[in-house]
């Protein structure tokens, strides 16, 4: 304003055009992100029904049936399943892991090791996908390998399948569920827990029956968004799930009884097919439409986290 | 001396916050069934004071005490369990602290830790704790019909009287109170008040407030405290109509603090 004044000319009209210019440049902006999301819905989304249209693929074939041969027939259960297992086993992994490490950082570590901790965990979310997948097929397969031979007989386990693509998918969401809780937790008033020791509540008491509660649902988005993750990734789960047309699990004669192998997820199943598809191909169509299917459900999974979100207390 | 019928007898109580020392030499006894008043400007230690009494200092990695703090003729800062003497000593905070569940769940929060409804009709005789301690803390009228939902729909005073009817159902028998009115409305206020009252039948209340009207109306004892010493202790209207120290007379006067 000064300077202005010095010099005798008023700029207002210049600011005004560079306001104008600035509120220009962030509209725009938001629009290309909307156009964006538009158009990638629309593509895909028109894409995946040829399968329907184009290819005389019925839909409940499609979904139902597990029989998966890129010449004759196209059914993609047990990839749905491979990835919801996926999920499911990751999360049995990873929640229990990530909420001990948040409880550890938020109430029990001292001040001195609480801010190396949280540096660590940052570390760890900017790790790329394909370290964990090559460290899955390096280490962790090899050690599933030898253990389920070790204590199995009269199959072999190459080692390949669902729980190492697990383990691998924990490493890949254990940061970002546990500096979520983590954050949630320090959320949570001191006041709070303050009165739960006054009480007499052990440390404990409070932890399970107060701050988890009271942090509830904070750490369900960061468990929604760990979901998200397992069910997107697609190198590292590449590197270990064995890439097979069965399902994951299945009952074996021989101890444990329970067999575990190679196994496929609606992730890697893309990734590995699309090299061989013609464009217009029934595969072609096919991958479009597991394609929009990843789409439909991360939108859901947004949404529902959404949801925890508004019923945060703190 | 009375000591040995004191609820609360304290001598020489020094606290220190890593360097800065909060609590000098503190010394004076508390008398069962009476409601003691702590006064005093803004930084003085009287919640320190307060939080001493139920050891929630521990909470604070940087606090170191000396001198000796006899509860019942227990020495309490050093051997006693302090899980047991904070079911004993009870708190209410300044700003009421309801937990983010169920009225019923807030008020049955310390008995179900305790275990202090027991046998076969378990969950009648935790209905009959919670029920009655909402009604001693005059709240049972106005939460009968919503027992279930949540404690944080209730208004401040509401809650306030939540987080005493949540002390009062472990069974204390010490209430010790930081600013429990401040955050509360004139009304809100008056209910607490009259409540008090009511309480020191049964229980030892301690209560700091800044409000000297109410110091004077609710409490038997008082004692000033200014920059981390005990200046004055005695009967309130002795503190109020004759006090010795001429710092607790100018306290009282509003001419500082
Ligand atoms: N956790 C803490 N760490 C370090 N110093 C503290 C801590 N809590 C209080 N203090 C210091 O101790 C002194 C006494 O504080 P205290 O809270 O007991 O005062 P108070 O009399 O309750 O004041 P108020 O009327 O404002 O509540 C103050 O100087 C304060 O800054
Ligand atoms: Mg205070």
């Amino acid at each position: 304003m000064i300077t202005n004044l010095s010099k005798g000319r008023p700029t207002i009209r210049k600011g005004a055009t560079a306001e104008f210019l600035g509120h220009l440049w962030f509209a725009l902006s938001a629009l290309v992100v909307v156009v964006l999301l538009v158009l990638v819905y629309y593509f895909v989304g028109s894409q995946s029904f040829q399968t329907f249209t184009q290819s005389h693929i019925s839909p409940a074939d499609f979904f139902l049936s597990s029989n998966w041969d890129a010449q004759n027939h196209l059914g993609i259960s047990y990839f749905i399943i491979g990835s919801l297992s996926l999920v499911l086993l990751s999360l049995v992994f990873a929640v229990p892991i990530s909420l001990a490490v948040a409880v550890f950082i938020s109430e029990i570590a001292p001040k001195w090791l609480k801010y190396p901790l949280l540096r660590a965990i940052e570390l760890f979310l900017g790790i790329p996908s394909v370290i964990f997948g090559l460290f899955g097929l390096i280490v962790i397969v090899p050690l599933i390998r030898n253990f389920l031979n070790l204590i199995a007989g009269g199959i072999f386990y190459n080692g390949y399948g669902l729980v190492p693509a697990a383990v691998v998918v924990t490493f890949m969401i254990l940061p970002t569920v546990a500096t979520i809780a983590y954050d949630a937790m320090q959320a949570v008033p001191r006041e709070l827990r303050e009165g739960s020791y006054a009480l007499g509540a052990t440390r404990r008491q409070t932890i399970s029956k107060v701050l988890i509660p009271a942090a509830g649902p904070g750490i369900m988005t960061g468990v929604i968004l760990g979901i998200a993750r397992a069910l997107g990734e697609t190198v590292a789960v590449a590197f270990v799930i064995g890439n097979s047309q069965h399902l994951p699990f299945g009952l074996s004669n021989y101890f444990p009884y329970l067999y575990i192998g190679p196994t496929s997820a609606l992730t890697t199943q893309l990734l590995f097919n699309f090299k061989e598809a013609t464009v217009g191909s029934p595969l072609y169509n096919a991958l479009w439409t597991i394609s929009f299917v990843l789409l439909v459900i991360s939108a859901i999974l947004v949404a529902v986290s959404r949801a925890f979100a508004a019923k945060r207390i703190y | 001396m009375a000591t040995d019928t004191a609820k609360f007898s304290i001598k020489d109580l020094d606290l220190w916050y890593g360097e800065s020392q909060a609590l000098k030499k503190i010394t004076f006894d508390i008398q069962p069934n009476t409601i003691t008043a702590l006064i005093g400007p803004s930084g003085c230690g009287k919640s320190t004071f307060l939080r001493q009494l139920n050891r929630m200092n521990d909470l604070i990695d940087s606090v170191k005490v000396q001198g000796s703090v006899l509860y019942d003729g227990l020495d309490i800062l050093n051997d006693c369990d302090v899980i047991e003497l904070r079911q004993k000593v009870g708190m209410v905070f300044q700003k009421p602290n309801p937990f983010p569940m169920s009225i019923y769940d807030n008020v049955a929060y310390g008995p179900r830790l305790h275990g202090l409804a027991t046998g076969k009709k378990r969950h009648r005789a935790l209905d009959e704790i919670v029920e009655r301690s909402l009604v001693h803390a005059a709240l049972f009228d106005e939460v009968k019909d919503r027992m279930h939902k949540s404690a944080l729909g209730l208004s401040g005073g509401q809650q306030q009287r939540l987080c005493i009817a949540r002390v009062l159902a472990v069974e204390p028998d010490v209430l010790l109170m930081d600013e429990p009115t401040s955050a509360l409305d004139p009304i809100s206020t008056a209910k607490i008040e009259s409540l008090l009252d009511d309480l020191k039948k049964q229980y030892t209340i301690v209560i700091v407030t800044h409000n000297m009207q109410q110091a004077g109306r609710v409490s038997d004892a008082t004692g000033f405290f200014l920059t981390g010493e005990m200046v004055e202790f005695g009967k309130t209207d002795d503190i109020f109509f004759n006090p010795k120290d001429s710092r607790t007379e100018s306290y009282i006067s509003g001419r500082f603090g």
